[in-house]
């Protein structure tokens, strides 16, 4: 058995792995950044980057960024372990695989525990819960502000499905869901979804959905509209209480709170070009509390998160800044490798130019 | 730093010196009148323009490259323009400032033809009136659904516009051809003789606009009931009125410091201050310094000229908080006047001319010549990038041009290193030719606006600027040292005249090139991601320059360990470096044109055109040099 797993990472270290697979990577690198002309980037990362397979020019079936890494991973790390040859003059190679190993397993780590979402805080306003760029969801709460009753996921938004609103005998049934569409007014007080082509853009696309609520408590069935960025919730009364539907990025709450001070913006002297945002915030963690400054290319870390000025929202009557929020166990790995892959390089062409200058 | 500071301070200092000689020298040419006009003071003036503080001198050049397409206007410079645009409009508006390449454009706006197609305001005025209508129909269209003649229209409007601006900024202070009554006149304390402007008049603006309406009350429009007193109160009203309606936003050109000690960045228009309540004594008291001057150029006093100009540039530098605009503004005018990149890219080819001649000729004197050239153009070039890290205040690379410019001297800089290993002149070709190709992209790059820009939020940042992009430059800058290497390498193959020992040299110090490539490109990209980690909070985001920044790294690391590993054979390794040049343009610069992530530039046309043949042209050589060498049984065949 050992011989057998012996012969094969012996063969997963072979250089002819590597030969054929750098190719392939750089064709891959070449289709997914061209395909970001057309398909924007995150459908591109996504199609291209995160998979295992993809179609190139919707035809050509490739190996996807997942796959070739794993493999480029796997024959560096076999190569590493079992052909490396443990030598002085050889200790810069050694030290740079090691350091480009950490650099892909780092990229692992990160694609595997990696959390990214964002904090949008009014100045003088306080934020726990971190709302998700992408994923969606119908919420239902008994009042603004208050933990919801019901969440239903966006994947599970499919026409035809009944959800029960937890601690009572009321029905949601999803009529209609379409991540773009029109909404068409049709009388005062009623909508309708006109479906549309997806935006690859998908910040362009405004999700909404169509549903009933039925039930004993209620009069009669009624239908309902709601989408992306509505102006004002669902509010749908019972014979006992009311509740208010929306659709809403997922949330997700972190251990402590953020509040803004103030937000600042500076320009260059007489342009409207910005030179800086700044954002002066208070972290309010346990019984604790403390001043923070948080600005482009200085971000916040504490207990794992990662805060980053990333936007800021100046249209309402209250200043809002928006912070990027990640939580990423792999964020130390870049930094070891880069700099065990220039120790290792500046240390091989050291001793390459020693032995050629002898 | 102080050293370098001093160094640089002092060499700009001895050009400048001779700067207000060359003024004073083409003015004589433009005008006899104005030959003895010192314009040294007035081009030194600063004015707060693309969010930083420049001398007029710098504003005007620009402008000017903007309108015509160069920074000088027949005889006159850019700065004698500017004056005579301030201060005597009128005559301005007759000048041949704007060029009109396109013939659909010039049809467009019913322009007559000419030998040059460079026309005045005053020619152009009926077709802009007629035509403006049609802006707000394009305007309204996506950019890239515009023709290349509704651009060429749509900037012309736009080039007109701010040159009208520029025209009318001091229209508040220049005299006007206006009767004003006496009574009014005593409460001014002017007299008849003396010349009147809006700014002399605007205490008495109430008065002249109340009599103006007493006589439209009492007389309404008809002008056949009015007396010769009341005419002369109407059109007086009216002109202040339109003066003043007409200055309405004209925040071009600030050129009066703030008085608020706490507000230095502040800067205003001449009309800003009178239009938003920003004028204190003392900027009353600059503005009739400025009134001074403009006086001085219209009655063509050149004594006065000179005294008015060095003390109001005395008296605005000196409201200056920072010691440092004593040495700026004059070394920046020094830089403006030597051109140092247009300059050192002059040296580099005619070092590249001494280098054929030398190959061809064999004579020790070529030789020096190409190093002497090479060396006042490395001088030159460094000069010029150390000029601009202490004008701007930030490490030279910020902007795809100056990367253009800064790989160039790297490329120069290594080329010398490399001569003094083989000392058989590749080094000084190699130095030249990417000295002169680097430089003259740049330049075409360059556009006529300033190049020495303030940099965006993200980009404002001194470590990552001096780290990651210098690190990566420096990659790019061994990239192309490189891939001329192998290109020389493969030429010297082709023609098989050189000793094997001679080729087995260079392929040596080739690897250790390709593995400084290696580092400085594989340690910069990780750079980028460190700085994206910190700045948009993930490593790697697949944007199309880290991309690009990767594929260097890729094929780098292809072509060393398939060389290692025996799959690539001499031939093909060579050939692989020197395609790098396209893998690096692709990188640099081609991503630029795809229009999307973070560090997109927009897309060129003439630089997709260019880049696509530079592409195709390597494409054919490259493969040209592979099918000929693959037929040899020279060196590189053994080799493999």
């Amino acid at each position: 058995m050992f011989f057998v797993l012996k012969k094969i990472a012996l063969r997963l270290a072979s250089p002819n792995i590597l030969f054929w697979t750098l190719p392939a990577m750089m064709c891959l690198v070449i289709a997914g950044t061209l395909a970001q002309k057309t398909i924007g980037s995150f459908a591109a990362q996504k199609e291209y980057f995160s998979s295992f397979w993809v179609m190139i020019a919707g035809i050509i079936p490739f190996p996807g960024g997942a796959t070739l890494l794993l493999v480029f991973f796997a024959n560096l790390l076999a190569k590493f372990l079992l052909r490396s040859e443990w030598s002085f003059v050889k200790a810069g190679t050694n030290l740079s695989h090691f350091g480009v190993i950490l650099l892909v397993l780092g990229g692992l780590v990160t694609a595997v525990s990696s959390r990214e979402g964002y904090l949008l805080i009014p100045e003088g306003e306080k934020r726990q819960e971190v709302e998700d760029y992408h994923e969606k969801q119908l919420v239902l709460r008994k009042d603004k502000d208050t933990r919801p009753v019901l969440v239903v996921p966006a994947r599970d938004l499919s026409v035809g499905k009944t959800f029960l609103v937890p601690d009572t005998n009321t029905h949601l049934t999803i009529l209609g869901y379409c991540e773009n569409c029109d909404v068409l007014l049709t009388k005062a007080s009623e909508a309708r979804l006109i479906p549309r082509q997806t935006d690859h853009q998908e910040e362009k696309n405004r999700t909404g959905v169509s549903f009933r609520l039925s039930g004993p408590s209620l009069e009669k069935p009624k239908n309902y509209v709601t989408f992306d960025h509505a102006p004002r919730p669902v509010v749908v009364k019972t014979d006992d209480e009311a509740f208010q539907v929306a659709l809403e990025r997922k949330r997700q709450e972190i251990p402590f709170s953020i509040e803004l001070k103030k937000f600042e913006q500076t320009f260059h002297p007489g342009t409207d070009m910005a030179r800086g945002y700044t954002s002066h915030v208070v972290v309010h963690d346990a019984a604790e509390s403390w001043p923070v400054t948080i600005s482009m290319n200085q971000p916040l870390r504490h207990r794992g998160y990662t805060f980053y000025q990333s936007s800021f929202d100046l249209d309402g009557r209250t200043p809002a800044t928006v912070l990027t929020v990640v939580r990423n166990r792999g964020w130390i790995f870049p930094y070891l490798a880069s700099f065990l892959i220039a120790l290792g390089l500046l240390f091989h062409i050291f001793v390459r130019l020693r032995e050629s200058g002898r | 730093m102080k050293f370098l500071f001093l160094s640089v301070f002092l060499f700009s200092w001895a050009f400048f010196s001779s700067f207000s000689a060359s003024a004073e020298g083409s003015a004589s040419v433009a005008d006899p009148l104005r030959s003895r006009f010192e314009m040294r003071d007035f081009s030194l003036l600063p004015i707060l323009e693309g969010g930083r503080l420049k001398p007029l001198d710098s504003f005007a050049r620009s402008t000017l490259r903007t309108y015509l397409g160069k920074d000088h206007l027949g005889d006159q410079t850019a700065i004698e323009w500017l004056a005579l645009s301030l201060f005597d409009p009128a005559a301005a508006t007759t000048l041949p400032v704007f060029s009109i390449k396109d013939a659909g454009l010039r049809h467009r706006l019913g322009l007559s033809e000419k030998d040059r197609p460079f026309y005045s305001l005053a020619e152009l005025s009926t077709g802009l009136r007629d035509t403006y209508p049609q802006t707000k129909a394009l305007l309204e269209k996506e950019t890239t659904l515009l023709s290349q003649e509704d651009r060429s229209f749509l900037d012309l409007h736009e080039n007109a516009y701010t040159y009208t601006q520029i025209l009318r900024s001091f229209s508040l202070i220049l005299p006007l051809d206006v009767s004003v009554p006496a009574p009014m006149l005593k409460k001014i304390g002017k007299t008849e003789k003396d010349k009147l402007s809006y700014f002399d008049l605007r205490k008495i603006e109430p008065d002249l606009q109340q009599a103006a309406k007493r006589v439209l009350d009492r007389k309404g429009t008809d002008l056949r009931r009015y007396t010769e007193k009341d005419s002369a109160a109407v059109l007086l009203a009216f002109q202040m009125k339109t003066l003043a309606d007409a200055a309405e936003g004209n925040m071009l050109l600030r050129v009066i410091p703030s008085s608020w000690r706490d507000d230095p960045d502040r800067w205003h228009a001449p009309w800003d201050l009178l239009k938003n309540g920003q004028g204190s004594p003392e900027t009353a008291a600059l503005l009739a310094k400025w009134q001074g001057v403009a006086t001085a150029w219209q009655e063509g006093d050149a004594e006065q000229w000179n005294q008015m100009t060095r003390g109001l540039s005395e008296e605005v530098l000196q409201s200056q908080p920072a010691a440092q605009s004593r040495w700026r503004f004059p070394l920046e005018g020094a830089y403006n006047l030597l051109r140092p990149f247009e300059a050192s890219s002059f040296l580099y080819g005619g070092a590249f001319l001494c280098c054929f001649f030398f190959f061809l000729a064999r004579h020790k004197a070529f030789y020096m010549a190409a190093g002497t050239l090479l060396a006042l153009g490395g001088v030159l070039h460094f000069w010029g990038l150390a000029v601009r890290v202490l004008i701007l205040e930030r490490p030279p690379v910020g902007t795809l041009y100056e990367s253009l410019i800064f790989v160039g001297l790297i490329c120069v800089a290594l080329g010398f290193a490399f001569e003094r290993q083989v000392r058989h002149g590749g080094g000084w070709l190699i130095a030249s030719l990417s000295g002169v190709l680097l430089g003259l992209m740049a330049e075409n790059l360059s556009g006529p606006a300033d190049t020495m820009q303030v940099l965006t939020a993200v980009l404002n940042t001194r470590f990552w600027l001096a780290t990651h992009v210098l690190c990566i430059t420096f990659g790019y800058g061994w990239c192309v040292l490189a891939s001329f290497l192998a290109h020389f390498l493969l030429v010297l193959s082709v023609f098989g005249r050189t000793e094997p020992k001679v080729l087995e040299n260079l392929i040596r110090i080739l690897k250790h090139i390709a593995l400084l490539a290696l580092l400085f490109t594989a340690i910069g990209t990780i750079l980028g991601g460190i700085w994206a980690d910190q700045s948009w909070g993930r490593f790697w985001g697949w944007d199309p320059k880290e991309n690009g920044a990767l594929l260097i790294v890729l094929w780098l690391i292809w072509l060393i360990h398939g060389r290692l590993c025996g799959k690539i054979t001499l031939l093909y390794w060579l050939s692989g470096l020197a395609y790098l040049s396209v893998v690096v343009a692709l990188a640099w610069i081609g991503v630029n044109l795809l229009g999307v992530g973070l560090h997109s530039y927009g897309f060129t046309e003439s630089l997709f055109w260019g880049l696509g043949a530079f592409s195709a042209f390597e494409t054919l050589l490259v493969g040209g040099l592979i099918g000929v060498l693959s037929q040899k049984s020279g060196y590189l065949g053994r080799a493999s």
